[in-house]
């Protein structure tokens, strides 16, 4: 059919790695059917949850990664009825992929579907831009994390009772001070949007000319195949101008480095950073994360009272989306050493391959450890102000370091072209195992076997990494 | 004769970088136009500009009627476009490229896919990402003339062709014209392939049109006049529109942009000089306009 035309060719793009995807979907679709099938089954959250993670694998590690490089593909500008078989393919995908699961769930399970809908949806406005894709990823990830941690303390301290017909009626999106309806409605026109805007910017493969006022920007024009946003462009703009007024640019590889660049999620955790500290007493903004946290919560409590204070497991819950997007590094800066790397090999005039990788290994290491740094000031800050028990504060400062980590060598190995596809594969699914992983042991061990299973996590996930390595023979990113 | 093409007064600028100005010029339909120009002359800019991939400044583009960027489907079916680089979907392999290809457009002349595959040693079941530039510069020709669109855009089709095989594709090109009456418009730096299959010419010199019309116009306009004369010639020649000007003593060569804006006989008499006028092939004449 000519409207799936896109589909088809997605699909047919990685036949191998589609058919282990959807058998793996499959899979776990079928026990979702079978477990709902028994209706007193306790384990149907869990199932339901590991679905939605096996959804997530899917649509980031496969789907929309072809789905955007498709769309932003020169090749397809001017084809007559492309833009319709985009548009079709995506809604097939996503009818197959999430809409079948929530018909489903909500008609024979009555399951909280809304939540996997809205959740869906902030994915769909992510497909295009994989530094959104990062975003998405970990506030879906922390969603998933505390609505299951909610369920397993509940099967864990035998609370759960048979659900009540108000269980059914309320679901996670109830106690937002704005209707969770109008809230989807809002991130679903969005979505569109964003599929519509991308859609018109396929042929504009350069980043716009407003940045080429300064000639060191326009290195950008060589990052081939990357979208750079309006607030990307702005904030560089902005910081190019801010640090060369200050003399802070020493060398070209500063200028490079900083040219090849997503800003947005730098702004994005500066948002995070300010919305944390600075609001947690305005009820204007915290009514929000109050009822949303109500809603994981089961609505123990209610938002409307304006004298309301956090109570610990709230706190917790803005810990936990802290730590998410506070804990993923910033990959991107693997991605502009390469590029520098490659783009300042011939320019730069250096004394030798020695000289060349020692005055980037230096930037290199200078720049993560700014990052990782920068980030674990602001969560330390955020984590401070929520005045937390000092175990919970560990927990926290550990799966830091361990989503830090982890994040980090996820980078490392999605640059890795040779290894690319199985490595985004493995890293995805390990991200999700992980997080499972780490939900489950939170609610049974102590503090001490959290700090060596942390340890051993590392050590773990290190081992890949080194495994990755002793196979792969050429095209190395090193310094 | 229709419109098929209908520019009127481009302009395209990157930041403070002028690349087209004031560009107006007309294509009539089954006229095959080639677009010359030096490196950076505009030649891609205005190519791009045309299709919608890129956003003119200033000025209006119609194409089959529709003006751009806003083409109906029923246009982009008639219109093929080259790009200069080969953007092809890399991880396919050739014949799932003209497949997926054939999916969105209603003609498909498979015929000549399987011709032009044969004729170029192209295999169906090689991977895209696997061929060299030339090859890459093949499949995407193939892909856009098969389709056959009215129009046919074309960005330095030839540049990455070795000379057969060149030969092949200005061949293609002269038989589609003849036997469907496609337009083509392309771009290129070699003259003599731009002289083979154009008919008319248009000159782009620093992002503003020189000339435009049929290439034996041109020749019959730009011309150089070998003036030689009894006495030293004056540096300030009574002529309009010199392009270059050699002047070494008696002997002059002085190449004019209109031969037809000179009356030679007057000119001759009044600088008492005897004047030859000699004609100058399309590269001559692209060479003395960028000297």
């Amino acid at each position: 059919m000519k409207s799936l035309t896109v589909f088809n060719s997605i699909f047919q793009r990685s036949k191998l790695f589609n058919l282990v995807s959807a058998a793996i979907y499959s899979t776990f679709f079928a026990l979702f059917l079978l477990v709902i099938s028994h209706k007193e089954s306790q384990n149907t959250p869990i199932m339901f949850v590991t679905l939605a993670l096996t959804l997530q694998l899917l649509y980031h590690s496969s789907w929309s990664r072809f789905f955007s490089e498709t769309i932003r593909s020169p090749f397809n500008f001017l084809k007559p009825g492309f833009i319709r078989s985009a548009y079709w393919s995506q809604s097939l995908y996503l009818f197959i992929t999430v809409f079948i699961p929530i018909i489903i769930g909500f008609f024979l399970l009555n399951i909280d579907s809304g939540y996997f809908l809205f959740v869906a949806m902030i994915g769909i406005s992510s497909f295009a831009l994989m530094n959104f894709n990062q975003i998405t990823g970990a506030i879906w990830t922390s969603v998933i994390i505390l609505w299951s941690a909610g369920e397993e303390a509940k099967f864990f301290n035998s609370v759960e009772e048979s659900k009540t017909t108000e269980t059914l009626i309320n679901h996670h999106f109830s106690y937002l001070p704005v209707d969770s309806h109008w809230l989807a409605l809002v991130v679903i026109a969005f979505s569109i949007y964003l599929l519509y805007f991308f859609t018109k910017l396929t042929p504009k493969k350069t980043i716009d000319s407003s940045c080429s006022n300064n000639d060191e920007i326009q290195l950008r024009y060589k990052a081939r195949g990357k979208i750079s946003s309006f607030i990307d462009q702005a904030w560089l703009q902005f910081k190019y101008r801010f640090f060369q007024s200050i003399g802070v640019f020493n060398s070209r590889i500063e200028v490079v480095l900083m040219s090849g660049q997503y800003q947005s999620i730098f702004l994005f955790r500066l948002f995070v950073f300010v919305l944390a500290i600075f609001s947690i007493n305005n009820h204007l903004i915290t009514d929000f994360f109050i009822g949303l946290g109500d809603g994981f919560n089961a609505g123990f409590s209610d938002s409307s009272n304006s004298n309301y204070e956090f109570n610990n497991s709230e706190i917790i819950t803005l810990s936990i989306f802290c730590l998410a997007l506070l804990g993923i590094f910033d990959n991107s800066i693997f991605s502009r050493f390469l590029f520098a790397q490659r783009f300042l090999w011939l320019r730069e005039p250096v004394d030798g391959i020695t000289s060349f990788k020692a005055l980037f290994t230096g930037s290199l290491v200078r720049k993560m450890m700014f990052e990782i740094g920068f980030s674990l000031t602001t969560f330390i800050l955020i984590l401070i102000e929520f005045k937390l028990e000092f175990t919970i504060l560990l927990f926290l400062l550990l799966g830091y370091l361990c989503l830090k980590s982890y994040s980090i060598i996820v980078g490392y190995l999605t640059l890795l072209s040779n290894h690319r596809k199985v490595s985004y594969f493995c890293s995805v699914a390990a991200y999700a195992i992980f997080f499972v992983f780490w939900v489950l042991i939170s609610t049974v061990v102590t503090v001490a076997d959290l700090v060596v299973l942390a340890v051993l996590s590392v050590l773990f996930l290190s081992i890949i990494v080194y495994g990755f390595n002793r196979i792969k023979h050429s095209k190395t990113f090193t310094y | 004769m229709n419109h098929i093409i209908d520019v009127n007064n481009l302009s395209k600028s990157f930041g403070s970088n002028t690349v087209l100005i004031d560009l107006s010029f007309k294509i009539e339909e089954g006229s095959v136009v080639g677009i010359l120009g030096a490196n950076g002359a505009g030649k891609t800019t205005l190519l791009q500009c045309l299709i919608g991939m890129l956003k003119s400044d200033v000025g209006d583009i119609t194409i089959l009627g529709d003006k751009c960027p806003n083409f109906s489907v029923n246009t982009k079916h008639n219109i093929g476009y080259v790009g200069q680089e080969a953007d092809l979907l890399n991880w396919m392999k050739v014949n799932q490229i003209i497949d997926y290809t054939k999916q969105f457009y209603n003609h498909w002349n498979d015929d000549m896919v399987e011709q032009l595959l044969e004729d170029w040693d192209l295999s169906k079941q090689q991977k895209i990402s696997k061929l060299s530039v030339g090859q890459r510069q093949k499949l995407a020709i193939i892909l856009a003339v098969a389709p056959q669109p009215k129009i046919l855009i074309l960005d330095e089709p030839v540049a990455s062709l070795d000379p057969t095989t060149r030969r092949k594709f200005i061949k293609t090109l002269i038989d589609m014209n003849l036997d469907n009456g496609q337009t083509i418009l392309f771009s290129t730096h070699i003259t003599s392939d731009l002289e083979r299959v154009a008919a008319e010419v248009l000159l782009l010199k620093q992002g503003r049109c020189f000339f435009q019309g049929d290439i034996d116009d041109l020749k019959e306009q730009v011309v150089r006049l070998h003036i030689s004369s009894k006495r030293p010639i004056d540096a300030q020649l009574p002529i309009t529109g010199i392009l270059t000007a050699d002047i070494n003593g008696q002997h002059a060569s002085i190449t004019v942009k209109n031969v037809k804006d000179i009356n030679i006989d007057q000119l001759a008499e009044e600088i008492d000089a005897d004047i030859t006028i000699e004609s100058l092939s399309l590269e001559d004449i692209f060479v003395e306009l960028h000297s």
